[in-house]
C-alpha cells in the first residue's frame, strides 16, 4: 500500500511539474530523496516512463483541438500548418542529438546529485525572471526562432532546469506571444516524449523483475490528470505574466537543496 | 366628451416556483440538439471511454507480461529467462500498442 501512495505522490509531482515551470526531472529527484524511495534503478525508471506517458497523454488531451486542425491543414497543404509542423521538428533536433549521443553522461547527472540539481534550479529561476520581464512585440514564430527554443530544451535535459521554464522564457526573449509561446512549447515536447519513452521501451530497458501493477496504475493516472490541471493552469499563468512568482519560487527551492547537499 | 370608460383589465401575475425558474443542467452528449442551449456537456462519448478502457487493458496486459525473471538462486544466470521474448519484446509492444490506443480514443469523434 505504501508503494502505491509513493507512486500517487510521484504521478501528481510529475504531472504538476512537467508543466509548470518548475523542473519535474529536479522535483521527482527531491522527492525520491525525501519520500527515501529505494527502489532499484530498473524500477526507477520504469516508473519514470509510465508517469512520462501519463505527461504526454495529458498533453495530447489539452491540445487535442489544435494537433487535430494542424494535421488536418497540412493534409490540404495549408502552408502555415505545414510550415508549423516543420518548427516542431527543427525545434526537437537538439534535444534528439543531446539525448542519443550523451544518454550515459546524463544516466549519471541524475543520479541524486542535489548540489548540480539546486544549482539549475537557480538558472530556471534566473530565465523565468527575465523571460516574464521581456518587453512585448509579438514577433511571428520561425524557423531560427525555433531553433533557439529547441536549443534551450535540449539544455533543459540537466535536472533542475525547467523544459517548459526554459523554452517559453526563451520564446519570450525572443518576442514571441505569450499565447504562442506556451502552445509551441507544450506541442513541441509531444513527439520528443513519445518518442524518447518509446525508445526506453523498446531497448528493453524495462526489465524489472518485481513490477508493481497497482502503483504504476496509480502513478499513471495520478500524473495524467494532475497533467491535464496543471496544463491548463500553466497557459494562464504565461498569458497573466505570472511566471516571475515561480521564478521566486525556483530559487528558494534551488537554494535550499544547495544547502542540504553541503549539510 | 363621452368617452366609453373601458372595464379595467386585471393584471395577472403568474408566479413560479423556484424549481421551475431554474433549469437544472442535464448532462448532454456533444453533438446533440440540447448541446447548443448551454448545458453541460459530456466531453467524450461512451466510445470513446471504451477505447480508453481498451488501451488501458493492452498497457496492463503488457506490463503483466513483463513480470517475472527471477533467478532462482543469485549463483545461478539465465539471460534467456531475463532477456526473453515475452520480457523485452512482446510486452513494450503491447504497452506502446496501448498508449496509441489512448491516443486514439482522444481524437475519435
Amino acid at each position: 500500500m505504501m508503494e502505491v501512495l509513493k507512486a500517487l505522490v510521484l504521478g501528481v509531482i510529475q504531472g504538476l511539474t512537467e508543466f509548470l515551470p518548475v523542473s519535474s526531472s529536479g522535483h521527482l529527484e527531491l522527492a525520491r530523496v525525501i519520500l527515501r524511495d529505494e527502489s532499484t534503478a530498473e524500477l526507477g525508471l520504469l516508473m519514470s516512463v509510465v508517469l512520462h506517458f501519463g505527461t504526454a497523454l495529458a498533453t495530447v488531451f489539452v491540445f487535442r483541438k489544435d494537433i487535430s486542425s494542424l494535421f488536418s491543414r497540412a493534409l490540404a497543404r495549408d502552408q502555415k500548418s505545414v510550415n508549423y509542423l516543420l518548427w516542431i521538428i527543427a525545434s526537437m533536433i537538439p534535444a534528439a542529438l543531446v539525448g542519443l549521443f550523451f544518454d550515459d553522461i546524463l544516466d549519471q547527472l541524475f543520479n541524486k546529485n542535489l548540489l548540480l540539481v539546486g544549482g539549475m534550479l537557480l538558472i530556471t529561476a534566473l530565465l523565468l525572471w527575465f523571460g516574464d520581464r521581456s518587453h512585448q512585440v509579438e514577433r511571428a514564430l520561425g524557423l531560427k526562432s525555433a531553433i533557439i527554443i529547441g536549443l534551450a530544451q535540449a539544455l533543459a535535459i540537466l535536472p533542475g532546469i525547467s523544459r517548459s521554464g526554459a523554452t517559453i522564457s526563451m520564446a519570450l526573449l525572443l518576442k514571441i506571444s505569450r499565447e504562442e509561446a506556451a502552445r509551441f512549447s507544450f506541442l513541441m515536447v509531444v513527439p520528443l516524449i513519445i518518442g524518447k519513452m518509446s525508445k526506453d521501451v523498446l531497448d528493453g530497458a524495462l526489465i524489472a523483475p518485481d513490477i508493481d501493477l497497482l502503483a504504476l496504475g496509480a502513478g499513471f493516472i495520478a500524473a495524467c490528470i494532475s497533467g491535464v490541471l496543471a496544463c491548463q493552469w500553466m497557459i494562464k499563468i504565461v498569458q497573466n505574466a505570472q511566471l516571475v512568482y515561480f521564478a521566486i519560487y525556483c530559487a528558494l527551492v534551488g537554494s535550499t537543496a544547495i544547502i542540504i547537499s553541503q549539510i | 366628451m363621452s368617452q366609453s370608460k373601458e372595464p379595467r383589465k386585471k393584471k395577472v401575475v403568474v408566479t413560479r416556483g423556484k424549481k421551475a425558474k431554474r433549469k437544472t443542467p442535464s448532462v448532454v452528449r456533444k453533438g446533440s440538439k440540447a448541446a447548443d442551449d448551454g448545458t453541460f456537456q459530456l466531453l467524450f462519448t461512451k466510445k470513446n471511454y471504451m477505447w480508453v478502457l481498451i488501451g488501458l487493458g493492452f498497457m496492463f496486459l503488457g506490463f503483466l507480461l513483463m513480470l517475472g525473471g527471477e533467478q532462482s538462486s543469485p549463483e545461478v544466470w539465465e539471460p534467456e529467462k531475463i532477456y526473453s521474448f515475452r520480457r523485452i519484446t512482446l510486452a513494450p509492444f503491447l504497452i506502446l500498442v496501448g498508449l496509441g490506443i489512448q491516443i486514439y480514443a482522444i481524437f475519435k469523434k
